[in-house]
């Protein structure tokens, strides 16, 4: 078999790369039996496309930020509930309640989950210092989704959609001032050339899944499924622990190349974690009563 | 000459196409008057890019109409034998690969419908609805060729309906 | 080398689907179908329809159609005669005279647009009627049309830029800053190849324009006032912070409106006109971008493009080697692809070699775009040329002809480029 693998990130990412060594390590595992090329950087379909390409055939397996089907069906939103799993220890344990519940809410739409590995946690960028609520008010704030675009109004700032590829352009004029991101994705776009202040709150950590078409994989024998899965297994490992890693060399990196990075101040992370409870309390209603278990089974686990 | 009922379609189709791009001015002017007077105006961008797909698919028949659609005419005018030919070939392969073209628009859109397929941008909107538009406008363009296709069996089609300029 | 087979099977049926005389955008996807039913077991049409949706909904095309419909209503009004009543005092003793307008157009829009294909649609819609009205030779029309629209994506804003720089992660901004000098050099390069071919083929039409003193020339500068001002209102809205690159093209168009206005050459009838006459065009360019897009998809199925740069990766050339054959793989990569999918499908496997070998990769972005826009102007898929050819009405083989001296002025460019780095390396350097 060979399947072919789109990937919405640019091969430098390490999400990509490990998606690359994942590939590698299934060929070596299934004794070529399974071969998966994958197609970085948006190269086969761009990220938008990629679930809806894996459910239908056209790519065999995929990945894709999980949140970015939130649209569907508030589940897969759980990863970026702001302010609920705020480190990666908690980020594992949201993944182990939520992941049975997810698997078979991804069986409804023809796809298999295999891994997932988390992004560092997402932190607040701004050109100007901010200690409080009333520092952000009418700042423009980069929206990407209807939760980021929430996020900016309990913060009373402007949400402004720009598009990823117009993002850089729209920071060094003055058209966003402020976004919430990762400190990998603001490494990789240089943020520092138009912002000054990182805020590493940690607000969720969010997740790329990987995920398979069932038609495919119903069509592996059993012994190729079970070494697939195990090299899934490793590849969440070692994607996670890679994660840890890079966190804090991330953060550094923006403060060498000059922004002021660190912790929210005391009165800043207060009214972080008012917003939190309110945007937790809202997602578990558009989740309904499934929302609710799984956040007790996290409490559980926590 | 083609139908007088098919070619009202045809520039119909061109109006509609039409109003769509203006749609695309105002929703962007919408868009950055909110931002400079502090509304919100969630899913802009997204709906901008339903208008610009809306505008090309159903600008695509009108645009054939009109013979806008660009392709290469070094052979088609060495003699008017040769010229009856390609042209036939020509209009089998369009015709055949613009039915290809709006069956799979047609089962995509199908698919959006029965999948529940919603944009992942803040404007969430299923994506049977804008898709339509390209169901429209491959069936459009489709009817265009087809309808040239038919002209040109029947000996009516006019082989100098590419401008001489182009030859 | 089964990727030798496949590219010649390639250009094979595509040189057959386009000689033939089927429509550009149906051809290209008639080869891409082919691709991907004889060498995949992908479902071809399902996926045609994915990539050809995305493409035709994408945000960062949406300029397209509002600069081609700011063109009509520019060339349709009274604002693209004054320009050239206000150029031709100044150009008109110059050898070549005012087909330099062509170039310095095409460089101040370069500075509103990001892609070649705005700037060749409105620039061209003004130029062409005009020195066709003055008997310019129609070859030299074109063919600096052809060349100089390249600066389209030299002179930022740039989409093969951004492209570029998101899937190598290397600052936008340095980027846009690489771009400027050489796209100044290249403009230079195209005047000087008029004022030569002026010279040379003893062109009368520089000394049929009238002698201007000086205070007639300033006198007939007032002609330039709205050109002028609506290039400041698009850079204006970009650079304040009001609008996007992309939003900027909306303020090109309500620019363009208000002018006509004011200047009383507007009406019902000529706006009703610029619409239909903007569909038109943007719906023939719409049709070949899904069948590039399509015929992309099929490339990244096939892995054509990988296997070809993966094959220059495994013959361990020397750095100037390198740079010669990946001039040459993205010239015959671009028989095929547009300039964005070209870098897309490739730079994965180019960047790491471009890194090993120490090229300078800010720099290598601004080759890459030279290469890639040569073979925008080079048969049989070439953007600019269909473009030409949709606005002229004159057939593809002349067009593509009329652009050869572009070709190898673009050529000199990157033996340029290669010989005086500084070029793309020293702005970006130097400023902050
Ligand atoms: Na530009
Ligand atoms: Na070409």
């Amino acid at each position: 078999e060979t399947w072919d693998m789109p990937m919405a990130y640019p091969d430098s990412n390490y999400h990509t790369q490990n998606g690359k060594d994942f590939a590698e390590a299934v060929r070596i595992a299934t004794g070529g039996k399974l071969d998966i090329t994958v197609h970085g950087g948006g190269s086969l379909f761009g990220g938008a496309d990629i679930k809806r390409a894996v459910q239908t055939g056209q790519a065999q397996i995929g990945e894709r930020l999980l949140s970015a089907h939130q649209n569907e069906d508030p589940l897969y939103g759980i990863d970026s509930v702001p302010f609920l799993a705020t480190s990666f220890e908690d980020s594992d344990k949201l993944w182990q309640a939520a992941r049975p519940a997810l698997e078979k809410r991804l069986e409804k739409d023809n796809l298999v989950l295999l891994y997932a590995v988390p992004w560092p946690g997402q932190g607040l960028y701004f050109k100007k210092a901010v200690n409080s609520k009333a520092d952000t008010q009418g700042v423009k704030f980069r929206s990407y989704n209807a939760a980021t675009a929430r996020l900016a109004e309990l913060m009373d700032m402007q949400p402004v959609q720009v598009e990823a590829a117009e993002l850089s352009q729209a920071l060094s004029t003055g058209v966003v001032e402020s976004m919430i991101s990762s400190g990998s994705t603001g490494y990789d776009s240089k943020v520092w050339e138009q912002l000054t202040h990182f805020y590493d709150v940690n607000a969720w950590l969010p997740r790329n899944y990987v995920f398979v078409n069932k038609d495919a994989w119903d069509k592996l024998d059993d012994a190729t499924r079970n070494a697939v899965r195990g090299v899934a297994l490793l590849a969440e490992k070692a994607g996670t622990a890679h994660a840890r890693q890079l966190a804090d060399w991330y953060v550094t990196q923006l403060a060498a190349n000059g922004m002021q990075t660190g912790p929210a101040g005391e009165q800043l992370r207060k009214d972080l974690e008012a917003i939190g409870v309110t945007m937790t309390d809202e997602w578990k209603k558009a989740a309904g009563e499934e929302g609710s278990a799984l956040l007790d089974a996290y409490q559980k686990l926590k | 000459m083609g139908s007088p009922a098919m070619a009202r379609l045809f520039t119909a189709c061109g109006w509609v196409a039409a109003g769509f791009l203006v749609l695309i001015l105002l929703l962007i002017v919408l868009q950055v008057s909110g931002r400079l007077f502090g509304f919100a105006t969630p899913g802009i961008t997204h709906y901008a890019g339903y208008c610009m797909a809306a505008s090309s698919f159903f600008g695509l028949g009108y645009a054939l109409h009109e013979n806008t659609h660009i392709r290469v005419t070094l052979f088609l005018n060495l003699s008017p034998r040769l010229r009856y030919g390609l042209e036939l070939w020509c209009h089998l392969i369009g015709t055949g690969l613009a039915a290809y073209f709006c069956f799979y628009a047609c089962k995509a859109t199908w698919w959006s419908w029965k999948f529940h397929d919603i944009s992942q941008g803040q404007d969430a909107t299923p994506l049977w609805i804008p898709q339509l538009v390209m169901c429209c406008g491959t069936f459009v363009l489709l009817l265009a060729l087809a309808e040239r296709l038919y002209l040109l069996l029947a000996g009516r089609y006019p082989l100098n309906a590419v401008p001489a300029s182009e030859a | 080398m089964a990727q030798f087979e496949l590219t010649a099977l390639f250009l094979f049926v595509l040189f057959l689907l386009l000689g033939s005389g089927v429509w550009v955008g149906l051809a290209l996807m008639g080869v891409a179908m082919i691709g991907i039913e004889l060498f995949t077991s992908r479902p071809a049409g399902d996926a045609m329809i994915t990539t050809i949706w995305a493409s035709s909904t994408s945000w960062s095309l949406i300029a397209l159609p509002l600069f081609i419909w700011m063109g009509e209503i520019l060339f349709r009004t009274r604002l693209s005669e004054d320009m050239f009543k206000g150029l031709a005092p100044w150009m008109a003793r110059l050898p070549g005279g005012l087909l330099h307008t062509n170039i310095v157009g095409c460089t101040l829009f370069a500075a509103v647009s990001g892609s070649s294909a705005a700037t060749l649609t409105t620039v061209g819609k003004m130029s062409i009627p005009e020195l066709q009205k003055r008997n310019y030779p129609e070859h030299m029309v074109i063919g600096t049309l052809a060349g100089a629209a390249t600066l389209g994506l030299m002179i930022p804003p740039s989409l093969t830029l951004i492209v570029y720089g998101v899937s190598i992660n290397e600052s936008i901004s340095k980027l846009f800053l690489a771009g400027i000098l050489p796209g100044l050099v290249l403009a230079g390069l195209f005047m000087l190849y008029v004022v030569a071919w002026s010279l040379v083929s003893g062109d009368r039409h520089a000394r049929q324009e009238n002698t201007y003193t000086l205070k007639q020339k300033l006198a007939a500068s007032h002609f330039l006032l709205p050109v002028i001002l609506l290039v400041l209102f698009v850079l204006g809205s970009m650079y304040s912070g009001i609008a996007t690159a992309t939003e900027a093209a909306a303020f090109g168009v309500i620019g363009a409106l208000i002018l006509a206005t004011l200047q009383g050459s507007m009406s019902r009838t000529i706006f009703m006109d610029s619409l239909l006459g903007a569909v038109k065009t943007s719906s023939m360019i719409a049709l070949i971008l899904m069948g590039a897009a399509f015929l992309a998809l099929s490339m990244g199925y096939t892995g054509l493009p990988r296997a070809l740069a993966g094959w220059i990766a495994t013959l361990e050339l020397s750095r100037m080697e390198l740079l010669l054959a990946l001039l040459a793989f993205y010239i015959v990569i671009g028989c095929f692809l547009d300039g964005i999918s070209a870098v897309v499908l490739t730079i994965a496997i180019v960047e790491p070699l471009i890194r090993q070998a120490g090229i300078d990769i800010i720099w290598f972005g601004i080759f890459i775009v030279v290469v890639v826009e040569m073979a925008q102007i080079t048969p049989p898929v070439g953007f600019n040329l269909f473009v030409l050819q949709g606005m002229t009405r004159h057939p593809i083989t002349y067009v593509a002809r009329t652009a050869i001296p572009m070709f190898l002025i673009m050529l000199l460019m990157v033996l340029i480029l290669i010989a005086v780095p500084e070029l793309a390396t020293w702005l970006p350097q130097h400023m902050k």
